[in-house]
């Protein structure tokens, strides 16, 4: 097994009856799916897709993202997954920024995508989910399975990272990487074909199509895939499929806790709640314990690296602020200024080295030379070792606002700040909330009358609704270094 | 009017809305938007303060741009909950 679509076929061969997905009522089996796939990476290949082609899937989760996902990994083209929130400025950036010639999405973004592609200079083609219809795959299905030679370390997903260097960096993640991860993953995390996983979390997010769709599907597990966060379809879902796996962004459980239920829903099918992408609130989790009898426990990743460590202490609750200890495979380090390995509690920045991580940033020489190093990539996240080999983040050097789980980059925001008539500067920083997230904030310097209404209604339709500033402060000029570097934490603190 | 300044308080208290912001809003202000501009995550953390505040639970699916089309819209739906409810 050395492909993603390999993988896949895996599952098939040893699970055919066994449920791959159930989305809504709709329920799939292994070798079901597996057909409808082998039909739409028929209808690519006809459409003229080819290997190392870009295809993009614009879809919330479901059974058609899956579908998406792996026909686009089986012709041997790079799956480039887009947050359905994305509005017009986040979409053309990353479609151009990724070469994409084809993009699989729902007739629901129909007005978007026509206005988005109409403002593209290369031609790109749309396939639409609704036409995945049993007529569609009983009419491209063939009896020989339809195969492409695919090169294991060729990139299957382009995804983008987010750091204050600039606009988001696009990493391109090999079919290598990704089975070593998910090979790691189950593994340490002991997931079976018994597992049934709750996808809650956006496919097109690391967390939520590694850790739940593919995680998963490489187990022979049950997805159940949900396209949004509603606190009763979750709680239902979880009871009445004795859903055994959350992996979940920390707003979400928090979220669950916090929420009256007319009766008090029961989780007990749960073995494993998993948070990441930001940390995860003590009070909540308590709280979370309290009402469902569960722990969330911390897991530590990012989309350069993959899976990184996981916290599956037996004392969870002593420990519940750790990220855990490194995943199977997974070299973690913690290196202090000085480029010393940092001793036991004391902190430094961690580094990885593993086969689910990336060679390099496309094109970036510069920045290349700067986070890999001696073999490692680092992270730019700051953390310390206990004397059980238990992982703490503490900080980051990084600079990006992580909002329910989202990071964002600031730069990106404040590009389109200062496109704006009357702003002069802009920066964007994160203010933390009681939820371990944070909610973006924007200092502006005016050149001309304008109200933060009028800043705020600018961004609506541009960004994802998320993006958008919770918080417009009016300066009359950006605090600065001597060398004119904007003091970022300046602004966050508020001093 | 009571449940009116109770969301208020709710705004401050859990989503740290700028309290002078607020001193002008009436039952007619947008929540979204225009108006306060909560976002997806925000609109959530409000309904769960409102459930907390007044022990009750909000369905999700009632969770639509009407919703929170005004502040009035709001109160109108947290005191029927509430009769339906507790009532």
């Amino acid at each position: 097994m050395k492909t993603i679509p390999e993988m896949l076929s895996f599952a098939v061969k040893q699970y055919p009856e066994r449920t791959a997905i159930v989305d809504g009522g709709k329920t799939t089996h292994y070798e079901n799916l597996e057909k409808r796939i082998s039909a739409l990476a028929s209808k690519f290949y006809r459409m003229g897709t080819r290997r190392g082609d870009r295809v993009a899937l614009l879809l919330p989760n479901g059974l058609d993202f899956v579908t998406g996902y792996f026909a686009i990994a089986k012709v041997g083209a790079i799956v480039v997954p887009m947050n359905d929130h994305y509005q017009q400025t986040e979409l053309l950036y990353f479609l151009d920024e990724c070469g994409v010639s084809l993009i699989m999405t729902s007739k629901d973004f129909a007005p978007l995508c026509h206005q988005v592609l109409s403002m593209r200079q290369s031609p790109c083609q749309v396939f639409w989910a609704e036409d995945l219809t049993e007529t569609f795959e009983s009419e491209y299905s063939s009896p020989d399975d339809f195969m492409v030679d695919i090169d294991p370390k060729a990139p299957v997903m382009y995804q983008f990272s987010s750091g204050s260097t600039g606009r988001p960096k696009r990493i391109g993640r090999t079919h290598a990487n990704l089975l070593f991860e998910l090979n790691s993953l189950t593994q340490t995390l002991n997931i079976t074909s018994e597992d049934r996983f709750l996808g809650v979390v956006p496919f097109s997010h690391v967390n939520g199509l590694m850790r739940s769709m593919m995680a998963s599907l490489r187990a022979g597990a049950t997805l159940y895939p949900l396209a949004r966060f509603d606190r009763q379809v979750i709680a239902e879902t979880i009871e009445k499929n004795r859903i055994s796996i959350f992996i979940g962004v920390p707003f979400m459980p928090s979220m669950l806790a916090k929420s009256h239920f007319r009766r008090r829903p029961d989780f007990s099918s749960l073995r494993l709640c998993v948070t990441a992408s930001a940390p995860m609130p003590k009070k909540l989790n308590q709280q979370f314990y309290e009402n469902f009898g569960i722990y969330v426990r911390q897991l530590y990743g990012s989309t350069e690296t993959g899976t990184i460590s996981a916290n599956l202490s037996p004392d969870i609750k002593r420990s519940l602020d750790s990220v855990g200890t490194p995943i199977a495979g997974v070299d973690v380090e913690a290196f202090t200024d000085d480029g010393q390995v940092a001793k036991t509690g004391e902190m430094g920045e961690f580094a990885v080295k593993s086969e689910a991580t990336i060679n390099g940033y496309d094109g970036l020489d510069e920045v290349n030379q700067e986070v890999f190093r001696n073999g490692y990539f680092f992270t730019g996240d700051l953390g310390k070792r206990d004397e059980e080999g238990l992982l703490y983040l503490v900080g980051r050097k990084k600079f990006f606002i992580n909002r329910g789980g989202y990071k964002i980059d600031p730069y990106e925001i404040e590009e389109l700040l200062e496109s704006h008539p009357r702003v002069e500067e802009a920066v964007a920083v994160g203010i933390p909330t009681p939820f371990g997230d944070e909610k973006v904030k924007a200092v502006i310097v005016l050149n001309g009358p304008c109200k933060e209404e009028e800043i705020v209604e600018y961004c609506r339709g541009k960004i994802a609704d998320f993006k958008i500033p919770s918080l417009v402060e009016f300066r009359d000029s950006l605090p600065k270094s001597p060398t004119g570097k904007i003091r970022r934490m300046m602004l966050i603190t508020g001093s | 009017m009571e449940i009116e300044k109770r969301i208020i308080q709710i705004l401050i208290s859990d989503l740290e809305i700028d309290p002078v912001a607020l001193s002008t809003i009436d039952s007619d202000t947008p929540l979204l938007g225009r108006g306060i501009g909560l976002n997806s995550i925000e609109t959530l953390t409000l309904v769960a303060g409102i459930e907390e505040a007044f022990d009750i639970q909000i369905d999700d699916a009632d969770l639509t741009t009407d919703l929170f089309k005004s502040l009035g819209t709001l109160v109108e739906y947290v005191l029927q909950e509430i009769a339906e409810q507790k009532g």
